[in-house]
């Protein structure tokens, strides 16, 4: 059962998907759902021998197409509405012990062309208003599949966090007639200190109010709101400082990193949206090696959160750990 | 970029992705002031879960 009920506390949806209690919990190799099917081998999502990148619909998923109506009666303070959207599933790559951060950087390039791909046909469709684009990444995060992959949430709606950014890029934009990421990015170049790598068409840093140990943006340095405005180099150089940025995080603590990344795109609704400005926001949960930062009472209940450490000291440490990405063997600043 | 879609026996739909070799993109050489020996590429560390 699946339906989006209504919290008047903080004005927002909350989707329950109960079938999804069901879905496949950490299988062994062997049994991967995401592998390419070998020939007479276990007969898995994706019947083909061998896949580039593949997209399919989560065989789980929370918001489908044409869903049941809800399973409950709504009322005028608890409305519900039918979970209607789309729920897809990214393969990044066939090899099951990979991640992104292990992909050659032309692999992630093909996943940029793949996500503005889905960014366009998702965006397009017309119950859709809102294309997430995310991963989870690691047992930390709570992935149940290891298969290198990401997601996409196509919501009926603007999610809460980004109208909430959307607001604060609208209010900035009418007191000073500037866009507030340009303006965070600025800022964040001038001081310096948190800077973690930039090419000639995207920056990352950890921001000064980061509520992550790790928390970095990756903030296009031209003033665009979604995949789908960047430019052929554009999409290159994103894929480079992915790269770069991924390794850096796996050598931290010299072991496959987890996080939460979170691409924030302008909603596919009719609307004007040009005060936004794309980016990626990671937030990794360790805080260091071997301790992880919970969201606890103060973050959940409150909404404070806490960062134990200072995102200066922070930033040093990735960037001390980058490095340009390759491609085809030659390096690209 | 191609893409190929096929139907499961379930209704679900994947999109499989293609790219040709001729696509990858050719990196403009860096200028002679940031010309510099290319390091390798980092290994990430290797795993077997996360």
């Amino acid at each position: 059962m699946s339906e989006l009920r209504w919290n008047p506390l903080l004005s927002e949806w909350v989707a329950t998907a109960t079938q999804r209690q069901e879905r496949t919990f950490l299988p062994p190799a062997d049994y991967c759902p995401l592998c390419p099917t070998a020939p007479g081998g276990f007969p898995t999502e994706i019947p083909e021998p061998t896949y580039d990148i593949a997209v399919l619909e989560n065989r789980f998923p929370t918001l489908v197409p044409e869903p049941a109506p809800p399973a409950v009666e709504g009322s005028d303070l608890y409305p519900v509405r039918p979970s209607r959207g789309v729920c897809e599933v990214v393969l990044y790559a066939p090899r099951h012990t990979s991640s992104l951060a292990q992909e050659p950087v032309e692999q992630i390039h093909k996943l940029v062309q793949v996500w503005t791909d889905r960014f366009r046909a998702l965006g397009a469709l017309e119950f859709v208003e809102y294309v997430f684009i995310f991963e989870n990444k690691g047992e930390a995060i709570g992935v149940t599949l290891h298969h290198p992959h990401g997601q996409i949430y196509a919501y009926p709606f603007v999610p809460p966090r980004i109208e909430r950014e959307l607001e604060c890029c609208r209010a900035h934009r009418e007191r000073t007639g500037r866009c507030l990421i340009c303006d965070v990015l600025g800022e964040e170049r001038r001081d310096g200190r948190r800077m973690v790598a930039e090419n000639g068409s995207f920056a990352a840093f950890i921001p000064f109010f980061a509520r992550w140990p790790y928390e970095v943006h990756v903030v296009a340095s031209r003033h665009l709101q979604a995949l789908t405005d960047l430019t052929a180099a554009e999409q290159r150089d994103l894929a480079s400082l992915l790269k770069s940025l991924l390794v850096a995080y796996d050598r931290l603590f010299d072991r496959s990193f987890p996080y939460m990344m979170a691409m924030h795109q302008r909603p596919t609704r009719a609307g004007s949206y040009e005060h936004y400005h794309f980016h990626i926001e990671f937030y990794p949960p360790l805080r260091r090696a071997d301790r992880l930062k919970y969201l606890a009472g103060s973050e959940t209940g409150a909404g404070l959160f806490i960062n134990d450490t200072l995102p200066e000291e922070k930033a040093a440490e990735l960037r001390e750990r980058i490095s340009p990405a390759v491609w085809g063997g030659r390096s690209v600043p | 970029m191609t893409k190929r879609e096929i139907h499961l026996a379930d209704g679900r739909y994947v999109v499989l992705y293609t790219f040709e070799a001729a696509e990858r993109p050719q990196p403009a050489p860096p200028a002679p002031s940031e010309e510099r020996p290319a390091p390798s590429e980092p290994e990430s560390p290797k795993h077997d879960h996360e």
